[in-house]
């Protein structure tokens, strides 16, 4: 444990290093000091927080739970991030990125405790950002019968609320119902008792985040509620009480926040507790309330925030749970707490400037060049993150700095990217610059400039751009900025549109418009006319996108062939005032046409179709081929040399001649004749000579081997050539026949092959 | 997706006379009672290719079926001056049947690349003469040879628009085998099966 001091604000202690344990801080501000005591707790690395009600020790009240995330904290849907026990506030510290899409939670974790001026934030004119030690007042019972309890006021400022009143069946001088308690910084008002007595009043709740009050009731057929509180007050009856019951446990809490971003898709809330109608004796027919405790007190402060959830700082309130009585008063509402979020200047300051945010297929690289200052002259360094990938970590430099950052735009992906640079100083704290990419391709139709950045073609030192504001003037004047629009694979164009200030008396504010073709300056009105770039010669808003596409293909059809812009005009006398934030071109997009249909077949082996007088007729391929001699291409080989089937001579008989077969010999060449010699061989080895015949190498004795005869007549005047010759001209054919007499020694099938030598003329 | 670019337009037509055979008769009615009609076709060959000309002529009144001529016209006419006796050349004259009626379309594509259409043989009047006009940006090359086992190119002709070709698309039936900006690239089929049909379609993106 240690005691820190030397600190104006609790911000200040934050960006220390202060270990885990119970310390006490000394917040020195506005002429006082003022101890707190905290339970601290530092986490490292990204986490993401998924329990319920898990953080703290289990001691009620025993100082501020401070947690300190020195990275990035997700908060997961459906978590609640909330104390386990009642804590004199809950501090959240995020480095980085606070990303809410449960519930931060105060509510009913208000403590019981002397209030004290909380200093969260100094502010640049010395003034401080505190929850105040009183918080908003207890409502004040009404000296009048039969009356519902009196709710507390809203709280205002920083403060918490105070608790609501109890009811009363009636009310004497004496005897009255219980006022609700004040506000601490540290809780809501406990509410008060609920009242029917005769002898005694009701308590009011407690002013120091303390007990609800107790209700007061006589009758035996009544109940005078208690107060919600730290606890609750009890219940009377019959004079007596009957303990806790109608008041519920607990009152609004303190909440703060520091995040260098904020994002907060849930529910944040600090919310007072409420009373329940109860019912008691043994005959039950009036219930009179006690007040609902008040709301607390909710205090972020970040650099930058994404804000798309919802806030509750309500008082507690009654409820019947559904139950009926014949006579009920409910008690007062505990007041609302208050929610206040602040945009505060990190440590780091910079002035961001980038070559261009939407990257055209031209571009090859995003140059970044970022002045870096430090509040307290710090080194820092950055990491470069696109779309939550990390792509670079830098060395560390000394602030003041100019850091230039090129980032290929392959990292990009086509479309919309986050392109995040996180500056870290030497207290891990950090500066985010956000930039929305767009990485166009030919197949982006809209394209949209939006003013975020001052991008390179902003190039007058009088303008500056303010993110999500857009583009403003420095000094009152006349300013020009030239938009390029892409052509490459662009169409014509659709329509065009603006997002800018609508013209302004008193102070002067004008945005124009022109369009820049090649290098002359068009307006449009009841036609496109040349003219002089002027703020006198501009377009309004409403005359920039009341163009139709018809009238923009006026201009250029061939949109493609030349280089456009659009040229915005920007006139002020108001400095530092967003002027125009978008500019939005929607091209045509292109169509796709069947332009020509074909069929083709590719025929069957040894064919071709040849394109004649536009027609494809069936041709052989180039080749000589052998062929059946009666069916046209029943090749047995076809002229690009495929051995498609053998000749059958069928059943033969040994030293028996086969019968004739007709083979066709086919020249596919469409530009060559042939001498075209046949002769006969088996296994590479070609037949002997003989007169009129072959006689192949398969048997020993010449009248054992099977003898090959060709010829060019067919039967009955065969009459054998060996080997066979005869001219084959182009794109011709011509008809030889062969029999065999096969060999006395072989058995079983067997091959020989007719072989073709051309040679041509 | 659209096949070819559809234009719709009405068209210039003049009468020519054989009995008058040295009148124009440009402006007046178009009766074809012995006469011929020549149509002027609403499209310069130069900038398109024809995927389809449909001649709708609308008739001054209900007439019966019949049977009529067309040719298509050779060489270069002046509508203002064209006259029997000066008539241009004509040639593939082929018949076509009117199934009566008010009006009369005539599938004229196969004579979309002359120099205008005449029409002729019936004895009608007609009111007004106008075209369903589909133009393509390029059309295909037939291959000289087609075959299995071979290197096949598939061409097409100039692209002829005045539209901006972001990029082309070849399919190869109907499976993408080419999509790319280089317009007058080609393909080289080195995969066809034998006695195997494969229908290619050329799709041009238009901007």
């Amino acid at each position: 444990m240690a005691t820190y001091t030397g600190k104006e604000t609790l911000y200040e202690y934050m960006k220390e290093d202060i270990p885990d344990g119970k310390h006490t801080v000394v917040l020195g501000a506005n002429g006082e000091n003022v101890s707190i005591n905290i339970e601290m707790y530092n986490f490292y690395g990204n986490v993401t927080y998924t329990g319920i009600d898990s953080l703290g020790d289990d001691v009620d009240d025993s100082g501020m739970l401070v947690l300190k995330y020195h990275d990035n904290l997700t908060i997961a849907s459906g978590a609640v991030f909330r104390p386990k026990r009642r804590k004199k506030g809950m501090l959240i510290w995020v480095n980085g990125e606070l990303i809410n899409n449960g519930t931060i939670s105060m509510t009913a974790r208000g403590a019981r405790g002397t209030g004290q001026n909380v200093y969260l934030y100094k502010n640049p004119d010395n003034t401080f950002e505190y929850v105040p030690a009183v918080g908003g007042l207890g409502a004040i019972p009404l000296a009048d019968i039969a009356h519902e309890g009196v709710s507390a006021a809203n709280a205002t400022g920083r403060a918490l609320a105070g608790g609501g009143a109890g009811a009363a069946r009636f009310s004497s001088r004496d005897n009255m119902p219980g006022r609700g308690g004040n506000a601490t910084s540290y809780s809501g008002g406990p509410g008060g008792g609920g009242f029917y007595d005769i002898y005694m009043s009701a308590v009011a709740g407690s002013d120091t985040g303390g007990a609800g009050g107790n209700g007061a009731c006589y009758p035996v057929n009544s109940v005078g509620g208690g107060g919600a509180g730290n606890p609750p007050g009890n219940d009377y009856h019959n004079g007596s009480s009957i303990g806790i019951g109608s008041g519920q446990a607990g009152t609004g809490g303190l909440l703060i926040i520091y995040a260098t971003v904020y994002t907060n898709n849930g529910i944040v809330e600090s919310r007072g507790s409420g009373t329940v109608l109860r019912k008691a004796g043994y005959n039950p027919q009036a219930f009179y309330g006690g007040g609902g405790s008040g709301g607390g007190s909710v205090n972020i402060f970040y650099v930058n925030a994404n804000e798309n959830g919802s806030y509750n700082v309500s008082g507690g309130t009654y409820s019947s749970g559904g139950q009926t009585l014949r006579e009920i008063f409910r008690g007062g509402n505990g007041g609302k707490g208050t929610v206040t979020l602040m945009e505060i200047a990190g440590p780091i300051s910079t002035d961001v400037r980038v070559s261009t945010t939407t990257p055209w297929i031209s571009d090859q690289s995003i140059d970044i060049s970022i002045s870096v200052t430090h509040e307290s002259n710090q080194q820092v360094y950055y990491k470069v993150f696109v779309n939550n990938a990390e792509i670079m970590l830098s060395d560390t430099y000394v602030t003041p700095a100019e850091i230039n950052i090129i980032i290929p735009v392959n990292y990009f992906n086509i479309g919309e990217n986050q392109l995040v640079v996180v500056l870290i100083d030497e207290n891990g704290i950090y500066k985010f610059v956000r930039i929305s990419i767009i990485r166009e391709n030919e197949n982006t139709y809209s394209f949209v400039r939006r003013f975020n950045h001052k991008e390179g073609y902003i190039t007058s030192e009088n303008i500056e751009v303010i993110e999500n504001h857009g583009i403003a003037l420095k000094t009152p004047g006349t300013e020009f900025v030239t938009v390029d629009l892409p052509t490459i694979h662009k169409s014509k164009i659709e329509s065009v549109s603006a997002d800018c200030i609508s013209d302004s008396v008193s102070p002067l504010k004008k945005v124009r418009f022109m369009v820049l073709k090649d290098d002359t300056y068009y307006t449009y009105n009841n036609g496109w006319q040349e003219a002089d770039v002027s703020i006198e010669n501009g377009m309004t808003k409403q005359q920039l996108e009341a163009i139709t596409a018809e009238q923009w293909v006026d201009l250029e059809p061939s949109w493609f062939l030349h280089t456009f812009a659009v040229v915005i005009i920007l006139q002020s006398e108001e400095t530092g005032v967003g002027l125009i934030k978008k500019i939005t071109v929607n091209f045509q997009e292109p169509i796709t046409v069947l332009c020509d249909t074909i069929t083709l077949h590719a025929p069957d082996k040894g064919l071709r179709n040849v394109l004649i007088n536009g027609e494809y007729q069936l041709k052989i391929m180039p080749g000589i081929a052998f062929d059946d001699a009666e069916v046209d291409y029943n090749f047995y080989t076809t002229p690009d040399k495929i051995r498609f089937r053998p000749l059958n001579f069928g059943q033969v008989i040994g030293g028996s001649y086969t019968q004739i077969h007709a083979v066709e010999v086919i020249n596919g060449y469409d530009d060559s004749d042939f001498n075209v010699v046949l002769f006969a061989s088996k296994n590479n080895v070609a037949a002997e000579e003989r007169d009129g015949y072959g006689l192949l190498y398969d048997s020993m004795r010449d009248v054992t081997r099977t003898r090959i005869e060709f010829s060019l007549v067919p039967p009955p005047n065969f009459d054998p050539v060996y080997p066979l010759t005869f001219q084959l001209d182009r794109l011709s054919s011509r008809i030889f026949y062969v029999r065999i007499k096969p060999a006395l020694t072989i058995t079983g099938d067997d091959t020989f092959q007719i072989r073709l030598l051309g040679r041509v003329v | 997706m659209q096949t070819g670019i559809q234009k719709l337009s009405n068209l210039d037509a003049v009468i020519i006379s054989q009995s008058n055979p040295d009148q124009n008769f440009y402006g007046e009615s178009l009766d074809l009672t012995d006469s011929m009609l020549l149509i002027k076709p609403g499209f310069n060959k130069d900038e398109v290719y024809v995927a389809e000309l449909i001649i709708n002529l609308t008739l001054s009144d209900a007439y019966n079926s019949g049977r009529f001529y067309i040719g298509k016209i050779q060489n270069p006419w002046d509508i203002t001056t064209v006259t029997y006796n000066t008539r241009p050349q004509i040639e593939d004259i082929r018949e076509i049947s009117f199934g009566g009626g008010n009006t009369f379309s005539i599938n004229a594509t196969q004579e979309a690349d002359g120099y205008g259409i005449i029409l002729w043989g019936g004895d009608i009047v007609v009111s007004m003469v106008s075209q369903i006009l589909t133009v393509t940006p390029t059309v295909f090359n037939l291959p000289s040879t087609v075959a299995a086992n071979r290197k096949v190119t598939i061409t097409w002709k100039r692209f002829k628009t005045d539209y901006y070709i972001r990029r082309i698309i070849l399919t190869r039936n109907d499976i993408e085998v080419l999509n790319t900006e280089d317009i007058n690239s080609q393909y080289v089929d080195e995969a066809m099966d034998y006695d195997q049909t494969y229908v290619y379609k050329i799709y041009a993106v238009l901007s």
